[in-house]
C-alpha cells in the first residue's frame, strides 16, 4: 500500500479502537491523530464558521506529546462543549507542538 | 492456535483454564471458559492475562472471567488482587478509565402486560429525561463546588441528601452507596471541571438504561426477596463516572509512571503503571479512586430518579424500589484467605463483579442470606442477568460483569447497518432510543459473546448463581 505523505487511520480495538497516524514531521503526525480522534465519534460536514482555541503541549518525547494534546481534546469537549473540526500545529523546541484548532458546538456536530 | 505455546492455557476443569508462570509472571494466570468460548478469546487478552501477572505483591492468580476481552493494559474481565502488607500495588489500569462504572436495578410495581401499551410513551419520556451522549448535562445539576465536594466524599446519600431519591435506596447499594476513603483533595482541578455538570447522565459508548421484563426466575426466594417475578418489570442502568473519572485515571497513571523508578518498578506494558498501595503515590490514588466511584454511584442515583419521574409521569407511579446497585470497575480493599493466612488485598476488578456468598460480614442486611445481588447486563437487544454470590466463590469472590465484546466497534459496525439492527429490534418488539444509527451498529448483539453461556459458566465453575433472566422491552442508548 502507497501511503500519502500525512494521514490516519483506525484500526480495530476490542475495548474501541487504535489510531495510526503519520506525517513528515511531529506536528503533521499529531494533528492526523487528533483528526483520527474526532472521526471516531463524530461527523463533521463544513462547518458554516468555527472559533479557534489553542492548543499545544510541553516539551517531550513523541508518547507524552500526544498522549497530552489527545487528553486536551477530549477536556475541551467535556468541560466547553465544543469538537474540534481543524488543527494548526507546528513543533516547538524540547519536541513539543503548538498551534491553535478550529472548533464547532457539540450540537453542530453528529454524534456518532 | 495461538501466537506462542505459552499463550495455550490448559485445562483444570470443563470451565477453568490455566497459563502456568513464565518469564515474570509471579502467579498463574486463570481463565474462565468452556474450550469453545476459550477458543474465541483474543491471544492479546491471554497476554495481557499474563501480564498482570507479573504485577508486584500479586496473590494467588491473575484472573480472566468468561466475558473478558482485551482491554488496554489489564484485559476487560480481570481480577488480580495484590498483597497490601507485603509491598503489593495498586495500578489505576487495573480499575480502568471509568472509574465505578457499574450498574443499578430498579423493579417497578407493574407487569409486563400493564406497560405493553404504554411503552412507546414510557421510552419517550425516558428519552427526554435522561441526558446522554458527549459532553456536559446531568439530571442533577450541580450549584456550587460544595455540592460536588459531597458527591466527591458521599456518593449516593448526596444524592438522597438532595432529595434524589429515598434513604431506603441506601440500603440497596453496594457499600451503603457511599465508598469510605475518599480524598477529593486527591481530584485535580481539571477532573472537577469535568464532572461538574455531567451527575445524572448516562454519558456513551456501551452505556444504558433498559426497560426490562423478567422473562424467567431461576431461585424463586432471591427473586422475590430482590421484588422480581416472572413477568415484572424493571430498569437497568448501565453508565459510570464519566469524564471526572477518565481524568482521575490519567492524572494517576501519569504520576505513577514518573515514579515507579522510585520504587524499582518496571511493567510489560504502561497501561499497567502501578505504585505500593503504601506509599504516597498509591493512597492518593486510591482517595482519588473512592472519590470517583462515589460520583459513579451518585450518578446511577440521580438518573434513578429520573426514572421514576418518567413512570410517574406516564403510568401514574413512579414508586420503583432498588434492587441493588454494584460497580465493576473498582479496587477494594479486602480481607481474603490466601494459603492459610487472612491477609489484607487490594483487589482490582475491572469489568468483573464483586460476589459476596451468604453470611458475608460486608452484606447489606437485607442480603444476609441471600448473598450479594450481582447484575449483568447482556449486550443491546438481548437478555441481562441477576446473579447472586455464592459460598467458596473463587477469584476473591468476583464474577462477570456482562457480555463482553468479541468484536471491535468498528468492526461491528462494518458487519451490521444501523438501521437494519433498529428494525430487527422493532420487529422483536423492542422499542430503541439510539442518537444515531452507527452508534447502534457498534453495540450490536453480534459484537458481544453469548451472555447466557457466560453467566453459565460463571455457574458451573462456581463464582456465582442464577436467579432471574431479563429481557429487554425498551433501549435508550448512551
Amino acid at each position: 500500500m502507497t501511503r500519502t505523505p500525512r494521514g490516519h487511520r483506525l484500526l480495530p480495538h476490542t475495548a474501541d479502537c487504535i489510531i495510526e497516524a503519520w506525517g513528515p514531521d511531529r506536528a503533521a503526525c499529531v494533528s492526523e491523530a487528533l483528526e483520527a480522534l474526532v472521526e471516531e465519534f463524530a461527523e463533521i460536514e463544513d462547518p458554516p464558521s468555527t472559533r479557534l482555541l489553542p492548543l499545544s503541549s510541553g516539551p517531550g518525547g513523541a508518547e507524552e506529546v500526544l498522549v497530552s494534546v489527545l487528553e486536551e481534546v477530549i477536556y475541551t469537549l467535556d468541560v466547553f462543549s465544543v469538537i474540534p473540526v481543524r488543527f494548526h500545529l507546528c513543533d516547538t523546541a524540547g519536541g513539543g507542538v503548538s498551534g491553535d484548532m478550529e472548533v464547532i458546538p457539540v450540537s453542530e456536530a453528529r454524534i456518532v | 492456535m495461538r501466537a506462542h505455546p505459552l499463550l495455550e492455557p490448559v485445562p483444570e476443569t470443563a470451565d477453568r483454564f490455566r497459563l502456568d508462570p513464565s518469564g515474570a509472571m509471579r502467579v498463574p494466570g486463570i481463565v474462565f471458559a468452556s474450550e469453545s468460548l476459550l477458543a474465541s478469546f483474543e491471544d492479546e487478552t491471554l497476554t495481557q492475562v499474563a501480564n498482570v501477572a507479573t504485577l508486584p505483591g500479586i496473590v494467588e492468580a491473575s484472573y480472566a472471567m468468561p466475558d473478558a476481552h482485551w482491554g488496554y493494559g489489564f484485559p476487560i474481565g480481570g481480577v488480580a488482587a495484590t498483597d497490601v502488607e507485603r509491598n503489593g500495588v495498586i495500578s489505576p489500569g487495573g480499575v480502568g478509565f471509568d472509574i465505578s462504572c457499574g450498574v443499578r436495578l430498579l423493579v417497578a410495581p407493574l407487569t409486563t402486560d400493564e406497560i405493553r401499551g404504554r411503552l412507546p410513551a414510557v421510552m419517550d419520556a425516558l428519552s427526554a429525561m435522561v441526558p446522554r451522549g458527549l459532553g456536559r448535562g446531568g439530571v442533577w445539576h450541580l450549584s456550587s463546588e460544595r455540592e460536588l465536594e459531597a458527591v466527591l466524599r458521599d456518593g449516593a446519600v448526596a444524592a438522597v441528601h438532595a432529595g434524589l431519591g429515598d434513604a431506603s435506596d441506601l440500603e440497596s447499594c453496594e457499600d451503603g452507596g457511599r465508598m469510605a476513603g475518599a480524598d477529593p483533595a486527591q481530584v485535580s482541578e481539571r477532573a472537577r471541571q469535568r464532572g461538574l455538570a455531567q451527575v445524572g447522565s448516562l454519558g456513551a459508548g456501551n452505556h444504558f438504561l433498559e426497560v426490562q421484563s423478567v422473562e424467567h426466575v431461576f431461585d424463586e426466594e432471591i427473586a422475590a426477596e430482590l421484588g422480581l417475578q416472572v413477568s415484572g418489570v424493571c430498569v437497568m442502568i448501565h453508565c459510570g463516572s464519566r469524564g471526572l473519572g477518565h481524568q482521575i485515571c490519567s492524572d494517576h497513571v501519569r504520576t505513577m509512571l514518573g515514579a515507579m523508578p522510585r520504587y524499582g518498578l518496571a511493567v510489560p506494558d504502561p497501561q499497567l503503571a502501578c505504585a505500593p498501595v503504601r506509599s504516597p503515590e498509591g493512597e492518593a490514588y486510591l482517595g482519588a479512586m473512592a472519590a470517583a466511584a462515589n460520583y459513579g454511584r451518585a450518578n446511577r442515583q440521580a438518573l434513578s430518579a429520573a426514572v421514576r419521574r418518567a413512570f410517574e409521569q406516564v403510568l401514574g407511579t413512579g414508586n420503583l424500589q432498588l434492587a441493588y446497585d454494584v460497580s465493576h470497575n473498582i479496587a477494594k480493599l479486602e480481607h481474603h484467605a490466601v494459603g492459610d493466612e487472612r491477609r489484607l488485598l487490594c483487589v482490582h476488578r475491572k469489568g468483573a463483579t464483586l460476589a459476596l456468598p451468604p453470611g458475608h460480614e460486608d452484606l447489606p442486611a437485607r442480603f444476609a442470606t441471600t448473598g450479594q445481588p450481582v447484575l449483568v447486563p447482556g449486550s443491546m437487544g438481548t437478555a441481562s442477568h441477576v446473579m447472586v454470590g455464592v459460598e467458596g466463590g473463587g477469584a476473591f469472590s468476583s464474577t462477570c460483569h456482562g457480555a463482553g465484546r468479541s468484536m471491535s466497534r468498528h468492526a461491528a459496525s462494518r458487519r451490521v447497518r444501523g438501521s437494519e439492527l433498529r428494525r430487527d429490534l422493532a420487529a422483536a418488539g423492542i422499542e430503541v432510543r439510539a442518537e444515531s444509527d452507527r452508534g447502534l451498529a457498534e453495540e450490536a448483539p453480534l459484537a458481544y459473546k453469548d451472555v447466557d453461556e457466560v453467566v453459565a459458566i460463571c455457574e458451573r465453575a462456581g463464582l456465582a448463581r442464577r436467579v432471574a433472566r431479563l429481557r429487554p422491552l425498551g433501549v435508550v442508548k448512551g
